[in-house]
């Protein structure tokens, strides 16, 4: 029992300064709880069993075993950053290990003492704990562990993948063809070119799919910058156009000068943005000029926009193509909805809430409309050959797109959940 | 008894708003806030009871009156909703059609006998903001009853037709299921038909057709059904 409390303090000791590098490394918020003091007790009586015992087996591993429920309960953010800091965490200790085992054996080389005994394993530890805050405590330590995170995120896993596949196959592949003349080993070969053929092909396809998304965000990126081009030369043509008007305005007669009221009420009125155009989310802002610029003047469109950071921080690439998609079916509906009603409203409103980046649009309507089949393929209020939009935008849950009529008002909401962490 | 919740960043108005208030009625409850907070959050997200919101567009705080009128329809279309205003009129129309807003005032032109109006009207019309509403599987249908003209059976297509001002709505429902989904205002005029009694302005059971106010004419009037119509 004595030996085991012996164990239990090194242990102890050694817990307290994970979880202390831990807390620090990530920037945790967490107040102790009673969770996290249960998780703590039960894994340092776990680490002490096995150094007890003497389970060489489970030992080597045994950071792997316990710590993930100890990290987890301190903070959890998201996957990534979790392993990410399991790893580098586990890879410090080792280091620092190594480190304080050097000092200890210089030490008992110099002093002569037992390296064994219970002295100096609690010496270790207390090296160890010492370093462990210290690491924790040091600036540079916190900058270069977050810096490599960056670094790894910014790792493109999937070529990574086949790399570690391929060098898997050769490797494979050379050990069986050097025993070749073994039946048993020749039907492994066979088993393996089979997998290998189906592995790549699976693989080259999602690379293929990968590199198309590029080229069309790169695609995008472009039609952004010229549709923001296009709008500045709008403004400075409406801007010319209304000093123009309001100088004729000034040396006309009554009749004209109504109509020029009239004119400019009619042009400063259709059009109402709660924000510039440019202040919207990078991307978004081109799709919908391009969208609603050939209607300004026909119908009425009101946009507001309450999201002011870059949407690519907050939603991977391939949730933001289906949202864009998504967004273009819903936006061509409503406007050629729209535009066969009296009323003629077109409304936009971009907004972040519990993590989902939304777009509402609500458009005015009227139209002979068969509520069961709207959304179904081929079925389309315009007549046949049409209504692939809304069944291809329905059928992908990536986002999530729902449809309600409140009176003479469709409304469409297109909900994007944020899949990425903005740090 | 009637709730009126006031937003309006001015205490002034306020008071101002709830003395109007009680020259027209005393049978009421009146709460009153500054701007957006987890009070107001709470008071609309309970629709348990009908209100009417009487909402300043301009106020201090980022919120406006616009942005509440937001947060109450995504819960609430049965309220009444009124903006105290001095935005102009193509505004005005924009924002009444989405958020159905039962009327903007300007705040310094004959606000006093505009809001006293259009409260009596409100309190005529007895929050007549029923709906009438259906999930279908990629939509929800959400009409007021009041929009509503009438209901026949397409006996093409084996479905109901929702007869609105603007709209038809075809849902997969009898006319004897519907029934139970509406109320006493709609009448069973004809075997595949259902008529808003309200909206209807002339009947002729001789020719077996309704005139509409909206002027349309429905061959759809039975003289079986005679006795129901005119006892209503």
């Amino acid at each position: 029992m004595t030996e085991f409390l012996l164990w239990t303090i090194p242990c102890f000791i050694s817990t307290l300064g994970f979880a202390y590098l831990y807390y620090n490394l990530v920037g945790a918020d967490t107040k102790i709880n009673i969770c996290i003091i249960i998780v703590f007790v039960l894994g340092v009586l776990f680490l002490s069993t096995i150094k007890y015992f003497d389970l060489t087996f489970i030992s080597p591993i045994s950071y792997f075993l316990y710590f993930p429920f100890l990290f987890y309960v301190i903070k959890f953010s998201s996957l990534a950053k979790y392993l990410f800091y399991l790893v580098i965490i586990w890879i410090y200790a080792v280091f620092l290990d190594l480190i304080s085992m050097i000092v200890v054996v210089f030490l008992q080389y110099i002093l002569d003492f037992d390296i064994y005994g219970y002295a100096s394993r609690l010496i270790l530890s207390g090296v160890v704990f010492v370093l462990y805050i210290l690491m924790a405590k040091n600036k540079k330590v916190k900058d270069f562990t977050y810096n490599l995170y960056k670094k790894v995120q910014k790792i493109n896993y999937f070529d990574f993948a086949l790399i570690s596949f391929a060098i898997f196959v050769l490797l494979v592949g050379l050990a069986i063809f050097f025993n070749l003349n073994k039946l048993d080993m020749s039907v492994l070969l066979m088993i393996l070119i089979l997998l290998i053929g189906f592995s790549f092909t699976l693989l080259i396809r999602v690379r293929i799919n990968l590199v198309e998304n590029n080229i069309f965000l790169k695609l995008l990126k472009e039609n952004n910058e010229f549709y923001l081009k296009i709008e500045d030369e709008n403004r400075i043509f409406k801007h010319n156009l209304m000093a123009k008007l309001l100088s004729i305005k000034s040396v006309s007669g009554d009749k004209a000068r109504k109509l020029i009221d009239d004119f400019l009420k009619s042009f400063n009125n259709n059009m109402d943005f709660s924000v510039h155009i440019k202040d919207m989310p990078y991307g978004l802002n081109g799709i919908i000029y391009e969208k609603i610029y050939p209607y300004i003047g026909k119908i009425h469109i009101k946009i507001d926009n309450k999201i002011d950071f870059d949407i690519f921080k907050k939603l991977k690439p391939r949730r933001y193509n289906v949202f864009v998609e998504k967004m273009i079916i819903a936006l061509d509906n409503a406007v050629e909805s729209c535009m066969t009603t009296t009323d003629k409203i077109l409304i936009i409103n971009l907004y972040f809430e519990d993590n989902n980046i939304i777009m509402d649009i609500k458009n005015t309507f009227s139209a002979d409309l068969n509520v069961e089949d709207l959304g179904k393929i081929n079925y389309s209020t315009k007549g046949k050959r049409h209504g692939l939009g809304l069944f291809s935008a329905l059928r992908d849950n990536e986002v999530n797109m729902s449809m309600k009529i409140v009176n003479s008002l469709f409304i469409t909401k297109i909900v994007a959940k944020q899949n990425m962490e903005e740090e | 008894m009637v709730k009126f919740v006031i937003v309006d960043d001015e205490e002034k108005e306020i008071a101002r708003v709830k003395s109007l208030i009680k020259e027209v009625t005393n049978d009421c409850e009146i709460v009153s806030f500054s701007k957006i907070n987890s009070e107001l959050k709470a008071e609309i997200q309970n629709i348990d009871e009908h209100k009417i919101y009487i909402l300043d567009i301009q106020l201090a705080n980022k919120v406006s009156g616009i942005s509440i009128a937001k947060l109450i329809r995504e819960v609430d279309w049965e309220s009444e909703i009124i903006f105290i205003t001095n935005h102009d009129k193509m505004f005005e129309s924009t924002h009444r059609s989405v958020y159905e807003v039962f009327d903007f005032i300007e705040k310094f032109h004959d606000f006093d006998r505009r809001f006293k109006k259009a409260i009596k009207e409100i309190l005529k019309r007895n929050f007549d903001n029923r709906m009438f509403k259906y999930n279908a599987t990629n939509i929800e249908l959400n009409l007021y009853y009041r929009a509503i003209l009438y209901i026949y059976r397409d006996t093409e297509e084996r479905k109901l037709v929702i007869v609105t001002n603007n709209n038809k709505y075809k849902i997969g429902m009898n006319i004897k299921d519907i029934m139970s989904y509406l109320d006493d205002r709609f009448i069973q005029c004809h075997r595949s038909c259902i008529v808003n009694k309200n909206r209807v302005e002339e009947r002729n059971y001789k020719d077996g057709y309704f005139v509409l106010d909206t002027g349309e004419k429905v061959y759809m009037l039975s003289k079986m059904n005679r006795k129901m119509m005119e006892n209503d």
